[in-house]
């Protein structure tokens, strides 16, 4: 499970959005790892563009400020140069779509038996988590967060829907969020690949305690899990290693 | 005509009455400008206390109400009384003079455009003083947020009608302006002879012919149900969410553009005046203009990624491909510098700094038109950053950078280039300063529109670092209002061509008498002026 | 073809286009339909310029016009001041906000609204 590669993309991550706690998170689910794919190849992307596009501007500052009172040669035109200024970012638009596209499809990939299935309600201003065939049902309050478990290398459905103005679920350390629309349903399945604790909130202001409406995403075990189940999502879960908000 | 004594000034003698009445589109474009700016200044106040509060984790300056009325009452303002007028101003008093023509179209309905937009603003901020506050919802206000049953308040209905009115006179202000440029244009001054200001003018008001409608559907809708039984959002009664977001986006995301087409232009008139050549690519310049205004009528659904209910495969592909023809309006301006000879004036260096920040804007724009990273960055504070490089770092430095190089015509004063320079650096360090930051946090997981945070590691810092920039910020443009009224009182006249001027505006003396112009050089290129000064010049058989 | 023309012509073009193309790639009615409209207002636009077009010469499309050419040319009557406009933005805003708080407002903005609305019509003649 561990390899290189994993290493090599936080260590490029680290240098491209940021170092230390200023920078993208990790990546806790194995969708958030392609979804990190996508923010390397972008921001790689991104700052070669940058510097390119610096230099163009900034050089012409230095070469050609104004030295005498005489105009310099007044060319205006340039159409083979126009055109391929026009067709070089073309294509690079046309490969950054391609990234995105492939990764889209792969993120969003709703497999056919998940293991767990969790029906996730926002409200003015907290959630309700629904362990689908249970009748555990796990609610909070703007000052008594809920938490969500989660096992760890299992896939989780996630439908998540509104019950009065639109929510959004985010969690920042799965790369990804999604809307809660009254009417809509939307899901989503998640893989968490690391035991912890994520913090998780609403992204969509939906009115005063917004600022309020967070949760807690705990991966634990699959054992812990199933005994979490068992006894009916009362019991606290002893093992549950390290806290990575 | 063409030397530094001026003509008696037509607007120094206007008392009160004469201003409320005049159709003149000099004074409707002041009028503009002046009320944007002072809605300029009372945005960036609130943007000072909403920088306070979030300067540290759990501060409690403002509770969480008067939060959300501050953030909306920011970005109403910023959007639908700054940008947006400023730049209607600024084409009502320049659209006539490149073109040379006397007036507007429609002088009167010039002036019920501008009146109706004074008092859009008033009807907007006067939420503040009805029972439950100003809107609250945020500047796009969501159904079902923004309904009844949630958002009991006045103030969102005053919001609402202050939008409506905003939105009629944006769109019969487009109407003016097409048919001006279209029929008033002085003898030789073909389309294609038309300032780069002039022709993003008329893409600009393509747009707003084609979204505002959009924006004044969605809050009619918005209204009707609010207060005559209208089910149009509500879910529970067979509604549909959704659809406002569809409504509003098919106006929001051309919006973005109408407050940064008429830029693009300002910036493609500054540039080659300071650089003392013509503008590189004109033909491409005009075309990547439309092309721009067309696409973005088909990206609307990129703010709606994370809805599910959309094809986000067709909005990421039009959307990277608005970046193509953006592009080649940097390289044009590139290639204007090009061996050229290239003056620092204060107008210049705000031209420059806005290729800069809208450099970056730019950047993770395109980052954010991929569906995978807006999973993340959407509603983040990277997505702050990201709409206030383009607008901040973009709009508001050619909005600067069009009044230094403006100033002298519209009031026959000059701005002070000492001062100016200070106010650009100001700005630009400490825009840079509070903005640039705000992308680390929005990866980091900071979202948009909270009033507290808890002290998560290295929020606070980054926080703290952001306000310390809306300071600096601030300071800059306190230099450039004291630059302002020492340059108003002065009693030094500003000659009537300061930069060696391209465009017909620099003909006529500063500020131009009534209907503009007492003659006209020949017009045989995109700029006259330059052609009539410097015969030896003039390219022999180009356009 | 003037350009003025040209403009609107590939604009409507372009607006049938995105709307198709919206509409077998999305399959979703609410854009369909907003494209569509904006596509229909584009074509009628085309379609005017054509007819409009047609009767007006404009020596400002002439290349090689000098500026005597202009004279006698009709520009039309440049009104300085009205009074007008700004009473019926003041009818419109009365109207708006009566409707927002309070409905005898916006009776009485009506009023002045066709008002001022009269009183500038008989201004133009």
């Amino acid at each position: 499970m561990r390899n290189t590669r994993p290493v090599l993309a936080t260590s490029l991550l680290l240098s491209t959005t940021g170092c230390g706690v200023y920078a993208l998170p990790a990546g806790a689910t194995t969708q958030a790892q392609v979804l990190r794919q996508d923010w390397i190849v972008f921001t790689l992307a991104g700052l070669f563009v940058a510097v390119v596009v610096f230099g163009l501007i900034l050089f012409p500052l230095f070469a050609w400020r104004r030295r005498s009172n005489d105009y310099p040669v007044q060319f205006s035109r340039n159409t083979k140069l126009e055109l391929i200024y026009t067709i070089i970012p073309l294509l690079m638009v046309i490969a950054l779509f391609a990234v995105t596209y492939r990764d889209e499809i792969i993120v969003e990939h709703l497999g056919a038996h998940p293991a767990n299935t969790v029906d996730v309600l926002a409200f003015q201003w907290s959630w309700r988590f629904h362990y689908v065939g249970t009748a555990i049902n796990i609610e909070g309050t703007p000052n008594a967060p809920p938490q969500l478990i989660l096992p760890v290398d299992e896939t989780t459905r996630i439908n998540l829907t509104s019950s009065d103005v639109n929510h959004e679920f985010w969690v920042p350390a799965f790369l990804f969020k999604r809307d809660a629309i009254a009417g809509v349903k939307n899901s989503f399945d998640l893989r968490p690949i690391h035991i912890g604790v994520y913090l998780g909130r609403c992204a969509e202001f939906c009115g005063f305690d917004h600022a309020l409406m967070t949760f807690t995403v705990r991966v634990v075990s699959q054992t812990d899990y199933v005994r979490w189940l068992r006894a009916g999502g009362s019991s606290i879960v002893p093992s549950a290693e390290g806290s990575t908000l | 005509m063409n030397t530094a004594t001026t003509a008696p000034s037509s607007l120094a003698h206007h008392g009160i009455i004469e201003w409320l009445t005049s159709t003149d589109h000099k004074h409707v474009g002041i009028l503009y400008m002046c009320t944007a700016i002072f809605y300029f200044l009372v945005a960036g106040l609130l943007a000072l206390v909403i920088r306070a509060q979030l300067s540290q984790p759990e501060m409690t300056l403002v509770g969480p109400h008067q939060y959300a009325q501050i953030f909306t009452l920011h970005g109403t303002a910023m959007i639908f009384l700054f940008v947006v007028p400023f730049a209607l101003g600024l084409a009502n008093f320049l659209i006539p003079l490149q073109i040379g023509a006397p007036d507007m179209a429609f002088p009167r309905l010039n002036a019920f455009t501008y009146w109706l937009f004074f008092f859009a603003g008033l009807t907007i901020f006067s939420g503040v003083f009805v029972n439950g506050g100003a809107a609250a919802t945020g500047w796009y206000a969501y159904a079902p947020l923004s309904e009844i049953s949630v958002s009991t308040g006045g103030g969102q209905d005053l919001w609402i009608v202050g939008l409506l009115m905003s939105s009629i006179s944006g769109i019969l202000t487009a109407v003016n302006f097409i048919t001006t440029i279209f029929l008033y244009r002085a003898p030789g001054m073909t389309m294609w002879r038309l300032p780069i200001f002039t022709w993003e003018m008329v893409a600009t008001s393509l747009l707003i012919l084609m979204a505002f409608p959009s924006l004044a559907a969605v809050l009619a809708m918005l209204f009707i149900d609010r207060h005559f039984g209208g089910q149009f959002f509500d879910a529970t009664a067979g509604g549909n969410p959704v659809l406002y977001q569809h409504l509003f986006w098919f106006f929001g995301h051309p919006e973005v553009y109408i407050m940064i087409l008429p830029f693009f232009g300002v910036i493609s008139e500054i540039i080659p005046v300071f650089s003392r050549k013509p503008i590189f690519g004109y033909t491409g310049l005009v075309l990547s203009a439309f092309a721009i205004a067309g696409l973005s009528m088909g990206v609307w659904a990129h703010h709606m990624f994370t809805t599910g209910v959309v094809t986000n495969a067709f909005f990421a592909a039009v959307s990277f491909l608005i970046a193509v023809p953006t592009g080649v309006k940097f390289f044009n301006w590139v290639g204007t510098m090009w061996r050229g000879s290239i003056v620092f004036t204060t107008p210049m260096i705000f031209a420059i700094g806005f290729m800069l920040n809208f450099l970056i804007g730019g950047i993770s724009g395109v980052m954010i038109a991929s569906p995978p990273i807006d999973f993340q960055a959407k509603d983040s504070y990277f997505l702050v950053s990201h709409f206030h490089y383009v607008l901040g770092g973009g709009s508001l430095f050619a909005i600067f950078g069009a009044i230094y190089f403006w100033f002298p015509k519209v009031f026959g004063k000059m701005l002070s280039e000492r001062l100016g320079k200070w106010c650009f650096w100001l700005l630009f360090i400490g825009f840079n300063t509070t903005f640039f930051v705000m992308q680390f946090l929005g990866v980091m997981g900071m979202p948009r529109r909270i009033y507290t945070y808890p002290a998560l590691p290295g929020w606070g810092n980054l926080n703290m670092v952001a306000s310390i920039g809306s300071l600096i910020m601030a300071a800059g443009v306190l230099v450039f209002a004291w630059d302002v009224v020492t340059a108003s009182l002065s009693r030094k006249h500003a000659p009537d061509d300061p930069w060696g001027g391209y465009s017909l505006e620099w003909w006529t003396t500063s500020p131009p008498p009534e209907y503009n112009f007492t003659s006209l050089p020949p017009i045989r290129s995109e700029r006259p002026v330059f052609d009539a000064k410097h015969p030896e010049l003039v390219r022999s058989g180009s356009s | 073809m003037t350009t003025g023309r040209r403009l609107f012509v590939s604009s409507a073009a372009f607006g049938i286009a995105i709307a198709v193309a919206y509409w077998f790639s999305a399959h979703n009615p609410d854009g369909a339909v907003l494209l569509g409209l904006m596509a229909v207002a584009l074509v009628f636009a085309a379609g005017y310029m054509f007819v409009a077009e047609r009767a007006a010469r404009l020596v400002g499309d002439r290349a090689n016009a000098s500026n005597a050419d202009a004279s006698g040319e009709p520009l039309g009557v440049f009104t300085v001041a009205s009074p007008w406009p700004i009473t019926v933005a003041f009818g419109a805003f009365l109207l708006l906000l009566g409707l927002a708080i309070f409905p005898v407002l916006a009776a009485f903005g009506l009023a002045l609204l066709l008002f001022g609305l009269f009183r500038l019509g008989r201004e133009s003649r």
